[in-house]
């Protein structure tokens, strides 16, 4: 019954004290907003506490929830927020000596290689490239999603994801086509949601 | 570039918001930091008008002096709702450059007459503004870091400070007003936004 629901009317019902409204949130979105840190910071480390803030975040800061606003760029904008607020108290020096990460757990994946790569190229992004991106081809989300999120206009998203796809292709050259590049994903954040590691 | 299924048990990164919401099950709506904020302002403006002399020798009109003091007033109120309220950036936005207009009215509003005052206008402002800044500085730890949000409380509680100076001075020399009247709004809402880049954010909500 809870899944049929929409984030937004979860969040409504979360902000008037349903406290398992939240567990549904959280089972929807945790692994996407993990994934998307995972490969903002380059770190699972960092990615885990800064899950676990974006979420505590979206808990203290209910209060804020503009009601029938969409849900998910909020919360992609509470994780960029608490991405970016690492990186400058950090002052970088984590991510940029992180950029392979150091996961216990090393997850199967389909090209070990290529995923590496990928994830290299995208540390050495500028972060505001990178964060485009990184929601764009791999979260699903759209350009006007994305430009709530990230607190810009639709055209500044499209402007520093075209720059990113340029940048990354260069950084890929001979490894990721730019025709695959530039292949259109599609738009299903609940595939995502499963599965985000870099 | 698909990417495989995390092998990380989610579940454990819930615990500290589910300690959260059993620590405050309520949800606190937004407005009442909002007035919070804006009463701690206004008491700032009321106790720097109050406690000191007013003078009429720094306007060139009762109508001008109404008008400046009227803007500085709204402007005052509007920023500290401003600098709370979620979303609202392009709103922000329009009142940080309202401001201008609130620079050029006291400019235009003022006399011309030299009365000697120093520094001292300065001290006052800044000493007024001083509650409401830091008040506005501990409410804002509650969002993410936001320039606009920063500048907007700053101006707030610089406003107070400014409301106190214009109905109190004597002076209304224009190097007086720019150096020691206007220019410290400038500097005030700055230290706010810089000290707000200082201080850590206590949750990432926009």
């Amino acid at each position: 019954m809870a899944a049929e629901e929409t984030d937004e009317a979860l969040m409504v019902r979360f902000c008037d004290g349903d406290a398992k409204a939240f567990d549904v949130l959280f089972a929807r979105h945790a692994g996407a907003v993990r994934g998307y840190l995972h490969r903002v910071t380059g770190s699972g480390a960092s990615a885990d506490d800064l899950t676990q803030a974006a979420f505590l975040s979206v808990v203290k800061a209910r209060g804020r929830y503009v009601r029938g606003s969409a849900f998910k760029p909020w919360l992609f904008a509470i994780a960029t927020n608490a991405a970016r607020d690492l990186h400058r108290r950090r002052r970088g020096e984590e991510l940029s000596a992180e950029p392979t990460s150091t996961e216990t757990v090393e997850p199967k994946v389909r090209d070990a290689g290529l995923e590496k790569l990928v994830r290299e190229a995208l540390v050495q992004l500028p972060d505001a490239q990178r964060e485009a991106i990184v929601m764009h081809r791999f979260e699903g989300m759209s350009f006007a999603e994305i430009a709530v999120a990230l607190g810009v206009n639709e055209g500044a998203v499209k402007v520093r994801a075209h720059r990113g796809y340029e940048r990354l292709r260069e950084l890929l050259r001979g490894v990721w086509t730019a025709e695959e590049a530039q292949r259109p994903e599609p738009h299903s954040g609940p595939r995502e949601a499963g599965g985000n590691e870099p | 570039m698909n990417a495989p299924a995390p092998a990380v048990d989610l579940d454990r990164l819930k615990g500290p918001a589910l300690d959260a919401i059993e620590r405050s099950p309520r949800t606190q709506p937004w407005w009442l930091g909002a007035a919070g904020l804006a009463v701690i302002v206004c008491l700032a403006a009321v106790a720097g008008v109050g406690g000191m002399s007013s003078s009429t020798t720094q306007h060139a009109s009762m109508l001008m002096r109404n008008v400046s003091t009227l803007a500085w007033a709204a402007t005052m109120f509007a920023a500290a709702l401003l600098a709370v309220m979620p979303g609202s950036r392009t709103l922000r936005t329009l009142l940080l450059a309202s401001v201008s207009a609130c620079f050029a009215l006291t400019l235009a509003a003022a006399s011309g007459y030299e009365a000697g005052a120093g520094v001292k206008c300065a001290l006052i402002e800044a000493a007024v503004a001083a509650l409401p800044m830091f008040a506005a500085l501990g409410v804002l730890t509650g969002f993410a870091f936001d320039a606009t949000r920063a500048l907007a409380a700053g101006v707030a509680a610089s406003a107070a400070g400014m409301l106190a100076v214009h109905l109190h001075c004597p002076d209304g020399s224009i190097d007086h007003q720019v150096v020691f009247h206007l220019a410290p709004v400038f500097v005030l809402a700055l230290l706010t936004l810089a000290l707000r880049r200082f201080l850590p954010s206590r949750t990432h909500a926009p």
